[in-house]
């Protein structure tokens, strides 16, 4: 079996933003995804609130919420259907479409007609309304505009604000205009 | 549990009243076959070809279906979310089975439209009979054709496991449909080979979800 990387050893803290980068095909999804929860295929002990990730149920997906790189949705539904879908998998009331980003006019839009910069959108906006204590980010920046990558910089400052933890990852190391509180480099491990 | 069951089957349900591509294809096949089953098997052999044509199509309706499920990530949609695989697989089984009831529904006039006579007759045998055999087949197909969507590397593998449990159901099935028209419905219900049939049906629908949100496990 081949192995991604080893020797892997970092802390997490609550309210801070945490940083994965490295080059391409360096492990930045699967470590996020093994993060997440959604890949048990490593060896090793991850904790969560002194809970060993091995032992959690369903609903620590409601906790940390992943979004992958490539936004999937039904492409046949409107953005609309898709929220009101979304909001009953989350156990919320309802999904505010104009929470992070102004998408009204695309609201009505089967999600297959949209472009990607608007369905990272809307991937996005989803989990910053979701309840996740942690939103763990693969490649948020793809797809969006210098004033939509902007904005996601805005609302992961008002997120740790709201005792969010993130988690994102990116190429490089680049000067963002939130402090990264940690990181962990790939391209050496 | 039940609210995401139901939300699941709702979306199915607008997606197909949106697309109509399951009931085009439905359509299509079902008419194929009927026609095809009809005009060159004798007369004793269509009920038995009506079976078969119900189950050469669902094979190929079921992994439609799943295929739907599947992101632009190459991965089941609801992989990423909260939700509890066991019941996205009996909420996906109970859409199969819905679509598969209505396929059921066309291919019966169907065949007895081609055959210009009334060829298969309804009583409570052959509907009791067809909806056990409808529920098999959802639950086979729907479980297995996810899991083949989901492990795409060994889909071989899951072919080859498939076996050993649609081979007994559908012996099981062949030996209930000798008896469907020599039996009485009292006697048909009581029959050796339709309760084995039954008891199959609710091994399936026990064992099955839990296999493939087992096989999916996180």
């Amino acid at each position: 079996m081949t192995k991604v990387f080893r020797n892997l050893t970092f802390d997490i803290k609550k309210n801070s933003i945490f940083q994965v980068y490295g080059n391409n095909g360096t492990g930045k999804t699967t470590l996020l995804k093994i993060l997440s929860g959604l890949d048990n295929d490593y060896e090793g002990t991850i904790n969560y609130k002194n809970i060993n990730l091995n032992n959690i149920e369903t609903n620590f997906l409601k906790e940390v919420v992943f979004l992958p790189s490539l936004p999937s949705f039904y492409e046949n539904l409107t953005v609309e259907e898709n929220l009101r879908f979304l909001s009953n998998v989350y156990g919320l009331d309802k999904l505010d479409i104009n929470s992070s980003f102004k998408l009204t006019q695309i609201k009505d839009k089967q999600v297959k007609d949209l472009s990607d910069g608007q369905r990272k959108k809307i991937q996005l906006s989803i989990g910053i309304q979701s309840d996740a204590e942690v939103l763990v980010m693969d490649e948020p920046y793809n797809f969006l505009d210098i004033e939509s990558q902007n904005q996601i910089s805005y609302i992961f400052i008002e997120l740790v604000k709201k005792n969010k933890t993130i988690i994102f990852s990116d190429n490089t190391k680049d000067s963002y205009t939130f402090e990264v509180n940690n990181s962990v480099n790939l391209n050496n491990v | 549990m039940f609210s995401l069951i139901k939300s699941i089957i709702l979306k199915d349900l607008l997606i197909e009243y949106r697309e109509k591509g399951n009931l085009y294809y439905v359509f299509i096949l079902t008419c194929t076959f009927s026609l095809l089953f009809t005009n060159y098997l004798k007369e004793n052999h269509i009920l038995f070809s009506y079976y078969v044509t119900l189950l050469i199509t669902n094979i190929l309706l079921s992994q439609r279906i799943s295929r739907l499920e599947i992101g632009r990530n190459d991965e089941l949609i609801v992989f990423n979310l909260p939700v509890d695989l066991s019941a996205f697989c009996i909420s996906k089984i109970i859409y199969s089975l819905i679509l598969f009831l209505f396929q059921a529904s066309i291919l019966f006039i169907f065949y007895n439209l081609f055959s210009q006579t009334y060829i298969i007759e309804i009583n409570f045998n052959f509907i009791a009979f067809t909806l056990l055999f409808l529920i098999g087949l959802s639950i086979f197909f729907t479980c297995f054709s996810l899991l083949l969507e989901r492990i795409k590397g060994e889909g071989q593998f899951m072919f080859i496991a498939i076996f050993p449990l649609i081979i007994p159901f559908l012996f099981l099935c062949f030996n209930g449909l000798n008896d469907l028209y020599y039996l009485g419905t009292g006697e048909y219900i009581n029959s050796f080979n339709f309760q084995l049939l039954l008891a199959f049906d609710i091994l399936l629908i026990t064992v099955c979800p839990i296999l493939f949100s087992y096989a999916l496990r996180r």
